[in-house]
Order: C-alpha cells, then sequence, then structure tokens
C-alpha cells in the first residue's frame, strides 16, 4: 500500500542524524533509496544517494513514488506540503509532536491533491524481504519474516512487539503498516483493512489498537466484508478514562472511544479480540490452521 | 493544556467576542471590591479546571458587596472534583433569556475541525446531545479553506436562528474559530453562548485546551499547571508522561501503547498496576527522574520494566533505567523483560549493574513479577 519494491523512496532531512541513521538500515534492506533533500546540501551524496537542495529538483531528476520525512515536527506541515506541491503522492510523517491543527491542514491539503499521508507520529511501513520505509527495526529476523498476515498498528513498539508474537506462532507479515498513535493521522485502521481485503498475499489481519479515538469502531464496521480473519488487540482495558475535551468531545464521540467499547464492536462483527499479546499468536493458528 | 475560565475570556474579549463585565479575585476583599466596581448583582465562579462545576456548587450569587464577601468567603479553600479553589471569577450576573452552545473541536473520524452548535446550550447539553442528536449541528471544516461567516450563517440557520440572531452568533463563531486555529486550540467551547434579556449575546462561560504539541510556539499564552496527584504534577513538571492508579505494581515501559498494554497483561495476570511512566521518546535520558517520582508512590509492591525496542535502541533504555535503579536502590523485587533492537547488549547491562536476568517473553514476565509482588 504504503511501499513496493521497486518504488523510488526520497528521504526529505537526509543529513541530519536520525536521517543518515535510518537511510543506512533502509539501503542495507534494499529499499530503493533514489534521492535525498535537505536544503543547502544540494550537490552531495549521503551514503551514494544524490541530495538535492529541494523536492522539486529530486522529483525532476527521475521521479519519486514514496517521501519519508527526518524533520522536527514544527517542520512537518511545511515538508509535507513541499512534497504535496512536488507531486508526491504517498508521504510518510514520522514526526512525534506534530500540532494537531498542522496535521489537518496536511490532511486537507493532501486530499485535495490526491496525495495520501501515513502519519503523523508513526514508524512507517515494512514490506518483509522486500522494502522498508520508515524507523522499523527490519532487520531482526524474530520480528519481521516475509508472509501472509497484515499487520496495522497505531503503537510503535506495541506493533513490533506484536510482529514478534506473529512470528513466534509461525507465521510472516504480507506488510507491517504502522499508522501512528496521534489523534489525527492521514492513514485510518479502515484504510489499512480495505488495502488487506484487496491484497491477494494476505490472509489475515492482525489489528493493534488501543484506546481513545474511534478508529477501531470505525473499521468493526468493515469486518464482515473484509472476508479474512481478523485478530485484534486493544490495549488500554484497564487505563482510566483520558481526559475528556469538554462537551465537544461527548458531543462528537457520544460513548465510543473506550477500550470497551472497542473490544465489544469488533467481536460483534466477527474479530477475535486477544487479552494479551502472547493471545494473538494463539488466536492466528486457530484462525489459519484451525 | 486547559486555560482557566477567566483567561479563555481574556482572549475573547480580545478577539472581539463580548463577555461579562468582571474581575478575577483571589480574597475575599478583592471579590468585596470587584463587586462594587460592577454596582450589581454579581454571579461568583470559582476557577478550577473541573468539567461540572455549576453543579458542585462552583458558582454562586450576591447582590450586593458585603454579601460577595460572605459568600466569596465560603467558598475560597473549598473544593471541586478534588480541587481547591484559589480565584473567583467575578462577574456581572446576565438576564439570560436563552442558552445556546457554539464550539469548535477536531473530529477524529473526520481527521478534520468541526464546528458545534445547539440552540439549547447550558448545563445539559451532553444530554440534548444523547437523546435529541437532531438538534445538535456538526459542521466538518476543510482546514485549508477555514471557516466564515457564511459557513456559521448555514448552520445556525439549519439550528433554527434567525435574522439578527443569526447574524450576531455567526460573526462570533467566525471569529471563535480564528481562536480556535490560531492558538493551535483542541477544543474552543462557550457554553453557554447567552442571549440577554437586553438582546446582547454574550460569552457567558468559556472554555479553552491548547494542543500541547503546539505549547512551543504559542508562547504569550499563560503555563497552567494541570490538576494531578502531587507526583504526577512533579511529573508534568518533568516533562514525563506518568499516570496514577490504585494497585501496587510500579510499571516503567516504552512508547504509550506498549505501557497500556503490559497494564492489561498485569491485570490479567491478577496483578494490579500501581502507576506507569513512559520512557518514549527522548524520555529515558530522564529515566532517574521518572523513576525517582514512580517508586515515591506509596504500598509499591514490585517493578516491572517492559521494553520492546523498536526504534528506540534497548540498550539506550537499559542504560538509562540500570543506571538510575543501581543509584536509588529501591528494596522491591524487580522484573526486567528486554526485547527488540540491540537487546543482547542491553540483556548484558540488567545483567552487570542490577544482577538480574532479563525475561524476554513480557507475559511470562508478568507472572512472575505478579508472583513475587504478593509472595509475602
Amino acid at each position: 500500500m504504503f511501499a513496493r519494491k521497486n518504488d523510488r523512496v526520497l528521504v526529505q532531512g537526509v543529513t541530519g542524524k536520525e536521517g543518515m541513521y535510518w537511510l543506512e538500515r533502509m539501503l542495507q534492506y534494499g529499499t530503493n533509496v533514489v534521492a535525498g533533500v535537505t536544503p543547502g546540501k544540494g550537490g552531495d551524496t549521503a551514503l551514494g544517494v544524490p541530495v538535492y537542495d529541494t523536492v522539486q529538483a529530486a522529483v525532476e531528476r527521475g521521479g519519486v513514488d514514496v517521501s519519508v520525512q527526518f524533520v522536527p515536527p514544527l517542520l512537518a506541515k511545511e515538508a509535507t506540503f513541499e512534497a504535496i506541491e512536488a507531486g508526491i503522492k504517498r508521504i510518510i510523517v514520522l514526526a512525534d509532536g506534530v500540532p494537531v491543527h498542522d496535521s489537518m491542514l496536511m490532511l486537507a491539503k493532501a486530499r485535495h491533491q490526491g496525495a495520501h499521508i501515513l502519519g503523523p507520529n508513526c514508524p512507517g511501513v515494512v514490506v518483509p524481504g522486500e522494502t522498508m520505509v520508515g524507523i522499523l527495526p527490519c532487520w531482526l529476523p524474530h520480528v519481521f519474516k516475509p508472509g501472509t498476515v497484515g499487520v496495522v498498528s497505531r503503537s510503535g513498539s506495541l506493533g513490533t512487539a506484536i510482529c514478534y508474537q506473529v512470528v513466534k506462532a509461525g507465521f510472516g507479515q504480507s506488510e507491517v503498516i504502522g499508522i501512528g498513535g496521534d489523534p489525527v493521522v492521514g492513514t485510518t485502521t479502515l484504510d489499512a483493512l480495505r488495502f488487506y481485503a484487496r491484497d491477494e498475499k494476505t490472509r489475515a489481519v492482525v489489528m493493534v489498537g488501543e484506546l481513545g479515538g474511534t478508529m477501531e469502531e470505525d473499521a468493526a464496521a468493515f469486518v464482515p466484508e473484509l472476508g479474512k480473519p481478523v485478530i485484534a488487540l486493544i490495549a488500554g482495558r484497564m487505563a482510566p478514562q483520558g481526559k475528556r475535551m469538554g462537551h465537544a468531545g461527548a458531543i462528537i464521540q457520544g460513548d465510543r472511544g473506550s477500550a470497551r467499547s472497542k473490544i465489544e464492536l469488533l467481536e460483534a462483527s466477527g474479530a477475535a479480540v486477544a487479552r494479551t499479546p502472547d493471545e494473538v499468536g494463539v488466536l492466528l493458528r486457530r484462525a489459519m490452521v484451525g | 493544556m486547559r486555560l482557566y475560565e477567566f483567561q479563555a475570556k481574556q482572549i475573547f474579549a480580545a478577539n472581539g467576542i463580548p463577555v461579562p463585565e468582571g474581575a478575577i479575585a483571589s480574597s475575599p476583599d478583592e471579590a468585596t471590591a470587584a463587586a462594587s466596581k460592577i454596582g450589581k448583582s454579581v454571579a461568583l465562579k470559582a476557577q478550577v479546571l473541573a468539567g461540572s462545576r455549576g453543579k458542585a456548587g462552583g458558582v454562586r450569587f450576591a447582590d450586593t458587596p458585603a454579601t460577595a464577601f460572605d459568600i466569596s468567603q465560603a467558598m475560597f479553600g473549598t473544593s471541586i472534583d478534588g480541587l481547591g479553589v484559589r480565584q473567583l471569577l467575578v462577574e456581572e450576573k446576565l438576564a439570560i433569556s436563552r442558552e445556546l452552545y457554539l464550539g469548535f473541536a477536531m473530529d477524529r473520524s473526520r481527521q478534520c475541525p468541526v464546528a458545534i452548535f445547539c440552540p439549547t446550550g447550558g448545563m445539559e447539553i451532553e444530554e440534548i446531545a444523547r437523546t435529541a442528536p437532531d438538534q445538535v449541528v456538526v459542521c466538518p471544516i476543510d482546514s485549508s479553506n477555514g471557516f466564515y461567516a457564511y459557513h456559521a450563517i448555514g448552520m445556525l440557520a439549519r439550528g433554527g436562528l434567525r435574522q439578527k440572531q443569526l447574524t450576531t452568533v455567526a460573526g462570533l463563531a467566525a471569529k471563535l474559530y480564528r481562536v480556535y486555529r490560531d492558538l493551535d486550540a483542541e477544543l474552543v467551547e462557550i457554553n453557554p453562548l447567552a442571549v440577554c434579556e437586553s438582546s446582547e449575546i454574550v460569552a457567558a462561560d468559556g472554555r479553552i485546551a491548547i494542543d500541547d504539541n503546539a505549547l512551543s510556539r504559542q508562547k504569550d499564552l499563560p503555563k497552567n499547571v494541570m490538576p494531578g496527584t502531587p507526583l504526577e504534577t512533579e511529573a508534568q513538571e518533568a516533562g514525563l508522561t506518568y499516570v496514577e492508579l490504585d494497585g501496587d505494581i510500579c510499571v516503567l515501559a516504552n512508547g504509550a501503547g506498549l505501557t497500556l498494554a503490559t497494564m492489561d497483561l498485569i491485570s490479567a495476570c491478577g496483578g494490579r498496576p500501581a502507576n506507569f511512566i513512559e520512557v518514549g521518546g527522548g524520555a529515558y535520558v530522564k529515566a532517574r527522574r521518572a523513576l525517582q517520582i514512580a517508586l515515591a508512590h506509596e504500598g509499591l509492591k514490585a517493578l516491572f520494566v517492559n521494553v520492546f525496542g523498536a526504534f528506540a535502541r534497548t540498550d539506550v533504555i537499559a542504560d538509562g533505567f540500570t543506571t538510575a535503579l543501581a543509584e536509588l536502590k529501591p528494596s522491591l523485587p524487580i522484573v526486567v523483560c528486554i526485547r527488540g533492537t540491540e537487546e543482547e547488549a542491553a540483556r548484558e547491562l540488567v545483567r552487570q549493574r542490577l544482577g538480574i536476568i532479563s525475561h524476554t517473553e513480557m507475559e511470562e514476565a508478568a507472572r512472575e513479577v505478579v508472583a513475587r509482588a504478593y509472595a509475602s
């Protein structure tokens, strides 16, 4: 969905410390990184990858399918605008701490231009054995392995922990999509389920959610249509209810948003809901092997 | 970060949204002086960051400055939802003929801001939203376009406003949207927006919550400390995510999702989480401070450290918490579970500095911490 083996990848903010660290990891994994952008560093190379001053220059040089950003949160909006205006259609925003008004603006602009955003505050995407765009430890063989289970997670650390459970249970992943933990994100759990419904390689889906927002409730309605087994883990069963956002929160969200509301709707829709990370593996085996 | 009503109203007034005449008071004398200056009946409103202030007796009325003294004296030192009343907003008492609701918030499902209007505002607004949702008009906003008076006219007309009221409230709504946008607010809410007998329209209450991610660029705002336990407040001031619960096992994990899942796991194993501290992002360099706060919690029976390094390196995290624990030397059973990037190096640090063999399976580790917590 967000990345395929031969996709041409651009790294925005490539020459920073984080950018260089993950550029090396991506190149080692075989990700087709074709260019980097750092204003003022145009003409340099980073680990053999040409660096440009602007996204436009990088795009003109040979085309870009996906952009991934290593920029501070307050600059993510500008970096995303720049990528959208240069015509890039898939943009991965990793930054943690992007103001929500910036996110909403980025998403509005992306909608108008037909671009798709993954994140903000997301770890990116892995197609095990093929490509990794983002900041996921794709090189750990007991966590990421080629296979047929599609994973979608709001949390980076918990999502990775669940990928380990998938491998421990004897399976691998068709794709791992980290959608990000912010209240407003460009790609939702439902978007990921829709993708996995069409993706022939994917035979089952593992959904890692948590309390807050209504993404899991929205996704639950699609589970019957998906036509593939869904195993869900919803973190936050024991957590106190989060801060209430005035009356407006109650008006918009009603009684939805708690872990219980999500679990009830997912179970009613036919998804198998695990109580613990280990149980994800057990339920997955039951769904795949019977 | 939430703002107090008086702060919200100062912002409203500065942006052309009418508010009642009023002043903030920190003592009965100041309340009396404010009431004298206003020169008519006043409302005395407790300034606390709690939701149901009106229902909890946090708003009272006084007809004369002398009664304002007595009533304010009775209000100072009381508490609402556990929050002490230290300041009162003294305001002219409005003669209200009708209460409206007007707000802006983000709709997480639609991924955009929404304007919300209800022709019946006041304390029962949530009940109305539940029982008569047709009365509430919710209007999605395209951030890249904005929200102007003509959008507001459409929304408010659907909500039943007509003529002068329609155009006046629409003008206020457009101004309120600019406050919402320019202050990086997650929420701005006027409830009630009062239509007075004089037909003036005034923000009788005000609520604003600012997006914490934007505080660094909202330099003119006051720095409010959000309500919490003393340790939660300490953690907030240190920039740490720390929450207290009513159990007895202390949880330290990296990332919000894993932290929540770790607490669920402890509960599923029969334990009770006491508190949790999140060490995501750059926070593991603050491990010492984090653990100092978390371990100060009374009645702890065990500490559970659960780390799964995705992009965060487990050896960096382990360096932080092992150094802190070697120094703090808590007399508690400690169980550690480590998986992910650089896990071998991390486990070695834990073995050397704490003499503990780390688990690699979190469920096994959770069972052990629960067993050891309640062993004696």
